[in-house]
């Protein structure tokens, strides 16, 4: 109540001020159509739960991060008894007024967050477990942590047994209650996955699905294939729930450079890149690409494959003016306070600078939405979240001439 | 007779290709001929290793080609080791490696390995996952003069410390040297944890290993 009370009272400021104001919605739309709107949109990709607790004062559910590539699964046997489900509703409602109470211009979901209803994750051992991508994870649970540590596709016969997930049996609830809280006030970024990431991740680590794709590259397309459709599968009925952007967010690359050649691209993972991105345009969604990393032997690529947006233009790895000289007209531009070490460990003035780095870099035009380099992931300060939108506000208004 | 140097320049070029079948026929062919296995490793596959690195930074190769030609070299190696086993290698070094508790990525490791064998180390490798106390027990059974200590993950770094605390507990400090690598350290937090060297990739780990032992 009190985020509406705000924005209204940005809106009438506004209006005596002689600026036209527009809804969070308005902002970011108009952006990522290369128009410059009142105010630089502000986005944060994923808000880890230990800031979403900071922030509203109160405790989020389970043990991981979802939203940050993890998995989520119960650490108190009450949340055992709540599900993984009704875990992520309660999650999703409280980013969401999370986001909103910080002043950002979106609101988010993740494909990582939908499950089977009674899905449960199955435990190996007390602390590692198998999800429903054959994806191994180990919980602490004691800070409330996942990270992935390999994958359960050990052989073809593995992935001839490995069942995906029906995607029209998936519940959905966390889009349809972020899409209602978002009315006509605020876009709804959905991040979903592809083909790129998530066989690399099944089968224990990129080095096992390079050798795949070298030495047996029929077990590498089979694989490639199943999760591609199961996942566009899911990204469909996501889609169909009403959301406005959307976000692919396979990471591809190191800071050096891509996982692979690009003619590895070209042949085993675009055709399902392009069929993503023509079912976005279908429906007449703009498509993000997300990946950290050192994008640029992809980017001409991504201009012939249709991509409309790219984040997050690592910082130290890629350069935001660069990017913007050379793809500005074709691209917008989604990012890059650095999450690496300013956001972590910067100070105020760290933070603000970092900020009109951005601003000054990408701005002008329009196409660009200001947000973290990654995630505001666990080690992220929470008070340089609320400094990065502030400054956002302070310096990232419109007409802007720098750039 | 072929002449030597075109060989191991056609072996380098092989592995630089990632063409393990050429690759495997020129290493048989030149353990035939006699050419000591020791050349082979540092001039045809330590060069064709340094040609692949030199492809990788002109923006050539990417990861992908670079875990292959540690596959192709591994391959060529498996002809090699018996070889190298029985004859009395030149003795440069010996390292325990391992990444450590919670971290089951061993791409870089595994090149490490490869380097170190190829430079001349016998390298004992306990794995991935590897706790304090196996690191600690493998010490003191394989008495290395180095511990090489990878880990990818920032949240297993702790794990990185917790090896060098249980060599200090275990009395051991003094007798090896550790040796770390991995993308979430750098030279300062190296440092920080108490470590003796920071291996910035495969090749600097094998430069660094050599330095700890000088």
């Amino acid at each position: 109540m009190r985020t509406r009370h705000a924005y209204l009272e940005r809106c009438v400021l506004g209006l005596l001020e002689g600026r036209a104001v527009l809804t969070p919605k308005d902002r970011y739309i108009t952006a990522i159509e290369h128009r410059e709107p009142d105010l630089v949109p502000i986005d944060i990709s994923f808000l880890d739960p230990i800031h979403v607790e900071r922030i509203l004062d109160r405790p989020t559910f389970g043990a991981g991060a979802g939203g940050g590539g993890g998995g989520v699964v119960a650490s108190t046997s009450q949340e055992e008894t709540l599900g993984l489900n009704e875990m992520m509703v309660r999650n999703q409602r409280m980013e969401n007024e999370a986001k909103r109470k910080i002043g950002v211009d979106a609101l988010s979901v993740s494909d990582y967050n939908v499950f089977p209803p009674g899905y449960r994750p199955r435990f190996v051992s007390e602390d590692t477990y198998v999800d429903l991508f054959a994806r191994v994870y180990r919980v602490r649970r004691d800070v409330k942590t996942t990270w992935w540590v390999d994958g359960g596709i050990k052989t073809p016969e593995d992935l001839d047994r490995w069942v995906p997930p029906d995607a029209e049996e998936m519940d959905y609830s966390i889009v349809d209650l972020t899409v209602e809280e978002a009315g006509d006030e605020y876009p709804v970024v959905a991040w979903v996955h592809g083909s790129m990431m998530f066989p690399y991740l099944m089968r224990g680590g990129i080095d096992k699905l390079v050798f795949d794709i070298y030495r047996q590259p029929d077990f590498a397309r089979r694989l490639i294939r199943k999760v591609a459709d199961v996942n566009l599968e899911i990204t469909r009925r996501i889609l169909d729930r009403g959301v406005d952007v959307v976000a692919e967010s396979d990471d591809i690359a190191d800071c050096h450079s891509l996982f692979f050649n690009p003619r590895v691209f070209r042949e085993f993972f675009f055709p399902y890149l392009k069929r993503l991105i023509d079912e976005c345009h279908g429906r007449g969604l703009k498509f993000m690409k997300h990946s950290d990393g050192n994008l640029y032997p992809l980017l001409d690529d991504f201009v012939g494959l249709g991509v409309d947006g790219l984040h997050p233009i690592e910082p130290n790895v890629m350069d935001l003016g660069d990017v913007k000289r050379r793809y500005g007209e074709r691209f917008f531009l989604r990012g890059n306070v650095d999450c690496t070490h300013i956001l972590p460990s910067g100070s105020e003035a760290d933070v603000r600078r970092d900020v009109r780095r951005c601003v000054d870099a990408a701005a002008k035009g329009g196409g660009f939405v200001l947000a973290d380099s990654n995630s505001m992931h666990s080690n992220v300060r929470t008070e340089n979240i609320r400094v990065m939108v502030d400054e956002g506000r302070r310096y990232g208004k419109y007409p802007i001439g720098r750039g | 007779m072929v002449e030597r140097g075109s060989v191991m320049g056609a072996m380098a070029q092989a592995l630089a290709d990632l063409d393990s079948t050429g690759l495997r026929k020129l290493v048989r062919g030149a353990l035939e001929t006699g050419i000591d296995p020791e050349g082979i490793v540092r001039e045809g596959l330590g060069e064709g290793m340094r040609l692949v690195g030199e492809r990788y930074e002109l923006g050539e190769y990417f990861l992908a080609e670079l875990v292959m030609a540690g596959v192709t070299m591994n391959e060529a190696m498996d002809l090699i080791r018996p070889v190298l086993d029985r004859k009395r290698r030149s003795y440069v070094g010996k390292v325990v490696i391992g990444t450590v508790e919670g971290d089951l990525h061993d791409i870089g490791k595994n090149i490490v390995v490869s380097m170190l064998q190829s430079a001349g180390f016998e390298v004992v490798d306990i794995g991935v996952d590897v706790s304090p106390a196996r690191f600690v027990e493998t010490v003191k059974l394989e008495e290395p003069e180095i511990v090489c200590l990878s880990t990818l993950l920032s949240v297993t770094l702790p794990n990185v410390e917790a090896v060098v605390h249980a060599l200090e507990r275990a009395g051991l400090r003094g007798k090896v040297k550790v040796l770390v690598g991995g993308r979430c350290l750098n030279p300062e937090m190296a440092r920080g944890i108490g470590a003796d060297a920071f291996g910035v990739d495969a090749w600097d780990a094998v430069v660094k290993a050599k330095a700890l032992l000088s």
